[in-house]
């Protein structure tokens, strides 16, 4: 360590073995509480048997995983695994961004605060309610369909048909968890200096320049890094969302990772087999952020290592 | 603002100390409240004569519904069993809380821990097999044979053969109460008496009054009419299975064995069940589009807004979750009563009951030092009078029939008893007075006043006549720990989507989810049945 | 507010017109489910199972609170859960902003090896049963710690603080290391002062987590002391569902009534929070601190 700091001869790392003195802590908490029982990880090539526990079960190999790739259902879930989170990031991503760009720019401070708190309620709602919720909303005889029926058009099967089935699934994601992720976006909001647009004003900037010039660029790591994360995350479902808004009809869309996981693993008692599909699940997670992060920084980003 | 940043950070600090300082209190309280527990035991020791009392750890359900004052493992029920059994068996009752929701995945990391109490239970005969078949449980033939006499008699034969794994008693099953037909009918009856008929007594009765129900509307419900409500639940069969069921000829003892529960709806003759089904779908009888309401919300409000003629429940529950007294309170003349008349093929009325065995009532093989006391235990909750003074309060009164005289809820909670007493009393349910139908009644009178006696009556002969009991296999077999529970999803996606097929398209349909279902595994699993059949019930 | 704001003309007076517009019609979306519930929260059992409960109570009771409030300790689990929050809160915050900064620094050795174990954590998950071994090894069964610690550092909120830390300008940094400031020092003076909305949103997600987060609790802890608000409220609602399975005895209550109070009492306290939390959003406010 000292010969470290006798080597640096930058000013700006001056004091770093303080900043190694900081990290002694998350550290072992990382070690203690992360990768201590990723160990457990190995029963994926195990033959489990909770009572001989993680050590003493039977190594096996690849079983677990060979059954998994050799059914359709699986191959079929991972298909709409993909196409649900695509469409989560391709409609669900930006709208907190604008969201949180427009609040910004309302002047209102009283449409601003109570807007910004009411829309962050839906996140306190489970999915059993709001699947409930949608139902009374788009269902035959839902809200929806009776405003269409008055006003003279056909009624829309939004929950039987499997494509317009994952619209539904897609804005309610958006309503339930946009008003949540927006704060991030106005807690980066606050950093911009007053004086940039003051300036920006003066020049004779509109509204829409002064956003896409000032306001935009200023948000630019927060977005990347949001952006990466969330690309990471393209292999992993929740269990409850796509299970709770799902119904028979539509399960050939709604069938995916989580849910494949849960009745054919977890439910029959077969951890080894769930954690198997799950490493598979983490490593491709892994390697996508690994590389989404090196193009990122490619391009000039910070990205998130 | 620097102030203010460091007057926060210093009472994050504070909080921090501060949780600390209750933790480090917490244990010397744990290790004062240990040694207290020794010194007990040495007191005892040293009073008597007789032994130190032997701890027992028992699970106990925590339903979150604890009278004020009390927690689910400590409360007046409590006491009075932990002071009865340590008189009486020497034995040292504690309870520990388990959820009640998420109960058996909370049990499993227990048992994978290997800190699990010494009794565990669960209703899962999946996650029973599972922990027998890995040696994770205590072989109880030679306890219960020695200190089991009462649980013998009050268990029977029949329900302790349940809990056979192999020829080795794994687990003691619990004994219900009176055993009803599982999934009942339920018919508006003030509707078929405004058709001038009379309840049906058939299957064919029943599906013409349905037709009726659409032609006539004899509720003047107008378009909102559902002659046969539905919901879309994806976690029961019972919208169906009863109906389909029907179309099975069950007298052949294979078929019993291979076909029970759900998987009757995978049997060759189950199809013309749905066929008929698919052309009331199709007619308009069956509630339209029924699989989208996953939640059963819009089924709920058929019915307890009077839309709805007829239902296939669970046998209580139109009764029990208000929907009746909801839908009386909508529709005063409303009259919806339960039938039970989907005949077999031969024209015989054997509908499917609840089975007699509740939950499975397990001792880890880490507690087997422990199992002596488990059935000592056990045994004391068998006797019918000791689990009635657990249930209905030790110093119950009765009414002419042999019923508990029923306690309000809030003297209940004032006195500190158990809000869900049956979580103790897991032995049996099977009361002094269980199987008589006059006390039946005026206990379900007692607890459900906005019904009649004649209403109770009726109800009662519809929902123990024709009781079909379903054979337990006494093994576990390896294709249905694999695939049962990835195939009772499957059977409801198959029987839905075959329900709903367009007429035309219904052959296709049924063969093609039919085949999913084969390659999901339902082969592997009446193979193995057929097997376990030819090999141990033939012979 | 600032000058060229109060210079409007017309045309930003109908943008601020129609965006306003906008935004209560959103408000609206979001809102009107939630009246809903909390209707159904105070209605009676008739009406919730009829489906004739709009945004306003039919039938109005408040048995369904009253259930609750009367339920065995349920105060005391109240206030033990907000101290939990609290607690949880405070000690994620310590550990994020101490892994937060150092990985914040540019030159910092051997950073991008240790943000790849962090960001590992983010995809791999043990299952329950690793996990459940694990604390149990370390002796934290059925203490506070269980719930305090495994949950203690998300990768998520290290990475989004990191980024709002590697925001702050240099020179700021500069000038301190000439001053003589230590690493610790800068980071209490510039980077902590200077990252307050941030902060103030990643404990603002932290405890969210902990207020809602049931499963831990369920696992990790068998003494009833120790159960959260949401892990009662959720026995209660099961507790109805499962009755009629079972056999057992009833509650008067439908499980529509008891989960729409369980939402409101999950929402109340981040409702009471929020307001603080969004004092922190004003625009500008940190830098006109710093410069001041």
């Amino acid at each position: 360590m000292e010969e470290k700091i006798k080597s640096l001869d930058n000013k700006y790392l001056k004091n770093h073995w303080q900043l190694y003195v900081m990290l002694i802590v998350p550290l072992i908490h990382l070690i203690i509480f992360k990768y201590l029982p990723m160990v457990g990880t190995m029963v994926a090539f195990k033959d489990y048997n909770i009572f001989q526990g993680i050590w003493k079960s039977d190594w096996i190999g690849f079983t677990h995983f060979k059954e998994a790739f050799a059914s359709k259902e699986f191959w079929i879930a991972i298909k709409n695994t993909l196409i649900l989170n695509l469409g989560d990031l391709l409609i669900g991503f930006p709208i907190p961004i604008i969201l949180a760009i427009f609040l910004n720019e309302l002047n209102g401070e009283k449409v601003k605060k109570t807007s910004q708190v009411i829309m962050y309620l839906p996140h306190f709602l489970s999915w059993v309610i709001i699947a409930g919720i949608v139902q009374q909303v788009f269902s035959n005889n839902g809200l929806i369909n009776q405003l269409l029926i008055k006003l003279g058009g056909k009624s829309v099967p939004f929950l039987s048909n499997p494509g317009i089935w994952r619209m539904v699934y897609w804005i309610t994601g958006i309503w339930q968890s946009a008003g949540y992720g927006l704060i991030i976006y106005l807690a980066a909001l606050t950093s911009i200096d007053p004086s940039l647009y003051e300036a920006a004003y003066i020049d004779g900037a509109g509204r829409f320049r002064r956003i896409w010039y000032i306001t935009l660029p200023q948000l630019r790591p927060t977005i990347s890094i949001m952006l990466i994360m969330n690309l990471g995350k393209i292999m992993s479902i929740s269990f409850d969302r796509p299970y709770l808004l799902g119904n028979v009809l539509v399960k050939d869309t709604a069938n995916v990772i989580s849910t494949h996981v849960y009745t054919l693993g977890l439910q029959s008692g077969r951890f080894d087999f769930a954690t198997a599909i799950g490493l598979f699940q983490s490593v491709i997670g892994v390697i996508l952020i690994l590389i989404v992060n090196q193009l990122a920084q490619k391009f000039g980003e910070e990205g998130i290592l | 603002m620097k102030k203010k940043l460091v007057s926060t950070l210093s009472l994050l600090l504070a909080i921090v100390l501060l949780v600390g300082c209750g933790k480090s209190a917490s244990k010397g309280e744990e290790s004062t409240k240990e040694e207290e527990s020794t010194k007990e035991v040495i007191r005892s020791e040293k009073g008597e004569d007789k032994e130190a009392p032997v701890e027992l750890n028992v699970m106990i359900w925590d339903r979150g519904n604890a009278a004020p004052g009390t927690t689910a493992e400590d409360n007046t029920t409590s006491k009075f069993i932990q002071e009865s059994v340590l008189e009486e068996c020497n034995v040292k009752v504690n309870f520990v809380p388990v959820p009640r929701s998420g109960s058996n995945d909370k049990v499993n990391v227990m048992m994978a821990g290997g800190n699990a109490p010494d009794i565990v239970f669960s209703y899962s005969r999946n996650l029973f097999g599972d922990y027998a078949k890995k040696g994770g449980l205590t072989d109880l033939t030679s306890y219960v044979d020695e200190f089991g006499s009462q649980l013998k008699e009050t268990l029977g034969e029949e329900i302790l053969s349940i809990g056979v794994i192999g020829g080795k008693q794994y687990a003691i099953p619990a004994k219900r109460d009176t055993q009803k037909i599982r999934h009942a009918g339920y018919i508006r009856k003030d509707w078929v008496e405004a058709l001038g008929k009379e309840l049906p007594k058939s299957k064919q009765e029943l599906i013409d009054i349905l037709y009726e129900f659409k032609e006539k509307d004899p509720g003047k419900v107008g378009d909102k009419l559902v002659s046969w409500a539905m919901g879309g639940n994806q976690d029961t069969e019972k919208y169906f299975l009863n109906f389909v069921g029907s179309y099975v000829d069950m007298s052949n003892e294979k078929d019993q064995y291979i076909y029970t529960e759900n998987i009757k709806a995978v049997h060759p003759s189950a199809k013309e069940g749905f066929k008929v089904m698919n052309k009331l779908y199709n007619d308009g009888i069956i509630k339209e589009d029924f699989p989208i309401d996953t939640n059963d919300d819009i089924y709920k409000q058929d019915i307890t807004n009077g839309y709805a003629g007829f239902i296939l429940e669970d046998n209580m529950r139109p009764i029990d979750q208000h929907w009746i007294e909801a839908l009386v309170s909508n529709v005063p003349e409303a009259e919806f009563v339960a039938i039970n008349v989907l005949e077999d093929p031969n024209g015989k009325l054997i509908t499917p009951a609840d089975p007699l065995h509740g939950m499975y009532i397990m001792v880890p093989s880490v507690s087997e030092k422990k199992a002596e006391a488990a059935i000592k235990y056990l045994n004391w909750l068998a006797n019918t009078e000791n689990s009635m003074k657990v249930m209905f309060t030790p110093d119950y009164t009765t009414d002419e029939n042999g019923v508990p005289i029923a306690i309000s809820r809030d003297e209940l909670d004032e006195q500190g008893y158990a809000g869900t007493p049956n979580d103790f009393t897991i032995v049996t349910q099977y009361w002094s007075y269980s199987g008589n139908k006059d006390a039946l009644v005026s206990e379900w009178l007692s607890t459900y006043p906005f019904l009649s006696k004649e209403y109770f009556e009726s109800f009662y002969d519809a929902v123990t006549s024709g009781l079909y009991t379903e054979p337990v296999l006494q093994e576990i077999l390896e294709s249905e720990t694999k695939y049962l529970a990835n195939l009772d999803k499957l059977i409801i996606e198959f029987a839905y989507k075959s329900i709903i097929a367009d007429p035309s398209n219904f052959e296709k349909t049924y063969e093609e989810e039919y085949n999913k279902l084969i390659q999901a595994g339902l082969q592997e699993i009446l193979d193995e049945r057929a097997a376990y059949y030819d090999n141990n019930v033939a012979k | 507010m600032s000058v060229y704001e109060s210079k409007s003309n017309k045309k930003s007076q109908f943008f601020q017109f129609v965006l306003s517009f906008i935004f209560i019609l959103l408000t609206m979306i979001s809102l009107i489910p939630i009246l809903h519930i909390i209707a159904i929260s105070f209605s009676s059992k008739r009406p919730i199972l009829s489906g004739s409960v709009t945004v306003f109570p039919v039938g109005f009771n408040t048995e369904a609170y009253t259930k609750v409030l009367s339920n065995s300790n349920f105060i005391g689990s109240f206030l033990f859960t907000i101290l939990l929050t609290a607690g949880f809160t405070a000690l994620s915050m310590c550990l994020t902003i101490l892994a937060a900064y150092p990985l914040s620094k540019k030159g910092l050795k051997g950073k991008g090896i240790i943000m790849t174990l962090f960001v590992i954590t983010m995809y791999f998950d043990p299952g329950i049963i690793p996990k459940y071994l694990n604390i149990k090894s370390l002796g934290l069964i059925d203490t506070v710690w269980s719930l305090l610690l495994p949950g203690a550092l998300s990768a998520y909120n290290l990475i989004i603080l990191k980024s709002f830390f590697m925001g702050i300008d240099n020179s700021l940094y500069e000038a301190a290391y000439i001053d003589g400031c230590t690493e610790f020092k800068a980071l209490f003076k510039i980077a902590i002062p200077l990252a307050i909305p941030a902060i103030a949103t990643l404990s603002l997600f932290y405890a969210v987590s902990r207020w809602n987060g049931v499963s831990d609790v369920l696992y990790y802890i068998s003494d009833s002391n120790l159960f959260t608000v949401q892990l009662k409220l959720k026995q209660m609602i099961d507790a109805i569902i499962i009755s009629q399975k079972e056999g057992t005895s009833v509650v008067n209550l439908v499980a529509e009534n008891i989960k729409s109070a369980s939402i409101v009492f999950s929402m109340v306290p981040m409702l009471i929070a929020y307001p603080f939390i969004q004092k922190y959003f004003t625009k500008g406010i940190m830098l006109g601190s710093v410069k001041g």
